[in-house]
């Protein structure tokens, strides 16, 4: 059920509590004088074809993929969302865990980034996600269904792939101008035609974007090789790159 | 100084940062200008617009509730002893459906400089600017007018034949889009026989269903109106030997005529039309509720697609299926608002508030560029799905 428009009656009490805190705002669009070209819209936009199954949020400057059929039609977006590992043990991975980190869920198919995008790694499928602290770093730790044949090392970083290991994400074309907040629970597998409960979410990334590397969400080197900017610690590019944009 | 002035002219008016929104709105909103093909207009008569704009959170959705109540039947009472205590029984059953309001964009229209140039020139040669708007609304706003139509009765079509609405036509995305969950005992087989059989009493076993439902699933009197795309009344319904002996009957009756089955054999069958079942067989057939004939088809990129569900009839209540709901778009409040100072934004509205059309001018290199571009957000939302019957009448009942 979509919880913006559950109702029903409890007679009872329910006690609600949360709390969070806005990390303030990090600007990380590079900054510079000049004529930009990077807020351009893609047509039509496209459906998130892997949300987050829970509450999340993907944050400005985020890497997607605009997938579309070699007419450039039937576009279908897919985030790419990363994980930072801090330390491993066993079955159990601990993620770096922060106010601009990507949140992982339990079943997520997660794997270390291979070398190039959209290649092949080992799966890794999460069966628990516990908040937790390793040393004084805020983790997610992950348990894994099965120990992977080679631990993450810290610093890796982890993508999600499908069930053998295929990386979900298989190009850079997109950028998110702004932070998209999914709110609602998501239909279980967006592709489903016949599944109409749940939501579904529809957004139009920019096409191009420089950004302050350190304050993007953690970038496997497979993403990295798409930079087109020649300046240290400044990532970039447009998908129209005929000329005068980069 | 050219005799006509381009500049002045309403083509160019429509990009007009002060007078565009004007002169856009009173082109596409002309009938006589731009005649939209009424046989894509048929979600109006299903569904009519909303006053009311749902407005789109700022969680990204614009979703809406739709709630129908099962009446309560009464009883016959139960005989009692004195100090005897009663039954209760279950009381106020409601069904309810959610869902959101998609939107979509027409085939955009884009002119650049040297383009517009050369109208310019033509323009100022002729002088002639009405075959220039009449070129312009036949062969740009009339077919963006009727992909709205076409994709309303589409989705109307969807809803009315199948209870859901999704999306996969166009080039654009593709999504599921609500389900509104037709009670599983309003999906109905034909009856005796199935309506193709020539033998079977068509009209008989309509009325059958009608009777069956108002009596003993609903237990609840209402005029009804049968709905059936075209080809089901001309192949099915019009071929059919009860229909057709109905309305020879109903003809020579008219006619003054004696009626027997000479009389009727020589009656030519050319009298059997649409308009001859509407004036001898509804009226005279008691307990048949009026045939509406659907025009289903509509043009998905030079394929001719048809949404309205093979053998399917469809009994409703009769009047509106549901209504149009419209949200706002977020395309005119972002360029409103943040637009840059080099491009221009004009927002022009038309039918009913359900097409904005979008007036843009864009740099190009040192040009500038023309862009028109056609944005929908609106569904046509059904109201009455606990009391829609669907009939596959290619089977018979077992």
């Amino acid at each position: 059920m979509v919880e913006y428009t559950s109702n029903g009656v409890f007679r009872g009490r329910a006690l609600i509590s949360a709390s969070s805190s806005t990390g303030g705002v990090r600007d990380v669009f590079y900054k510079y004088k000049g004529i930009k070209n990077d807020l351009v819209e893609f047509p039509f936009g496209g459906k998130v074809m892997n949300p987050f199954p829970g509450v999340a949020k993907m944050y400005a400057g985020d890497l997607a993929e605009y997938r579309v059929n070699e007419r450039a039609e039937k576009p279908e977006i897919y985030l790419l969302k990363t994980y930072e590992v801090y330390s491993s043990e066993g079955t159990t991975v601990n993620i770096i865990r922060s106010g601009f980190h990507h949140i992982p869920f339990v079943g997520d198919v997660l794997t270390v980034a291979p070398e190039t995008i959209g290649g092949t790694g080992a799966a890794m499928t999460v069966v628990a996600v516990t908040k937790t602290k390793v040393d004084t770093q805020d983790v997610w730790a992950l348990t894994l269904s099965a120990e992977p044949t080679t631990a993450p090392a810290k610093g890796d970083i982890l993508v999600e792939c499908d069930e053998d290991g295929k990386m979900l994400v298989k190009n850079i074309n997109a950028v998110l101008p702004c932070d998209f907040d999914f709110c609602f629970s998501p239909a279980a597998d967006p592709a489903d035609m016949e599944d109409y409960e749940n939501a579904r979410y529809l957004l139009t990334p920019s096409m191009g974007g420089v950004m302050y590397k350190h304050k993007m969400s953690p970038m496997p080197a497979c993403v990295e090789k798409f930079n087109k900017v020649n300046i240290n610690g400044v990532f970039g590019f447009h998908a129209i790159t005929m000329g005068s944009e980069y | 100084m050219a005799k006509y002035d381009f500049n002045n002219s309403v083509i160019n008016k429509m990009w007009d940062s002060i007078e565009g929104r004007r002169f856009t709105s009173i082109l596409i909103n002309d009938p006589e200008l731009v005649f939209p093909d009424p046989q894509f207009e048929y979600w109006r008569t299903a569904f009519p617009v909303s006053g009311e704009i749902l407005p789109t959170t700022v969680k990204g959705d614009a979703s809406f509730t739709v709630e129908a109540r099962y009446p309560t039947h009464s009883t016959l009472m139960d005989m009692r002893a004195p100090l005897g205590d009663t039954r209760t029984a279950q009381e106020g059953q409601i069904e309810r459906y959610s869902g959101s309001i998609a939107q979509f964009s027409g085939i955009g229209f884009i002119e650049n400089a040297r383009e517009r140039d050369d109208r310019r020139k033509r323009f100022e040669k002729y002088g002639d600017e009405a075959a220039i708007i009449q070129g312009f609304a036949e062969n740009v706003l009339k077919p963006r007018i009727d992909a709205v139509n076409q994709t309303l009765t589409n989705m109307a079509i969807q809803a009315e034949t199948t209870g859901k609405v999704k999306w996969d036509y166009g080039v654009g995305a593709v999504s599921t889009i609500y389900d509104s969950r037709i009670p599983e005992k309003n999906k109905v087989k034909g009856g005796v026989k199935a309506w193709t059989d020539p033998d079977c009493k068509l009209l008989d076993q309509m009325v059958e269903i009608e009777k069956r439902f108002k009596e003993e699933v609903w237990g609840a009197d209402f005029a009804m109106q049968w709905k059936v795309d075209y080809d089901t009344f001309h192949n099915v319904i019009l071929k059919n030997a009860q229909v057709i002996d109905t309305i020879k009957t109903y003809w020579l009756a008219a006619q003054g005529q004696l009626i027997s089955a000479e009389q009727k054999a020589a009656v030519a069958s050319s009298i059997v039309t649409e308009q001859a079942f509407n004036t001898y067989v509804v009226p005279n057939f008691e307990g048949l509720s009026p045939v509406k004939v659907v025009s289903s088809k509509q043009w998905d990129n030079g394929k001719i697609v048809n949404p309205w569900p093979d053998g399917i009839a469809v009994l409703q209540p009769a009047g509106y299926s549901g209504e149009t709901l419209r949200t706002d778009l977020l395309d005119e409040y972002i360029l409103t608002e943040y637009g840059n100072n080099i491009n221009s934004y004009v927002f022009a509205s038309a039918m009913n508030g359900l097409l904005t059309v979008q007036n843009s001018v864009i740099v190009n290199g040192n040009l500038k560029e023309w862009h028109q571009d056609y944005f929908m957000q609106a569904v046509p939302v059904l109201k009455d799905w606990v009391w829609r019957v669907l009939v596959s009448y290619k089977e018979a009942d077992a």
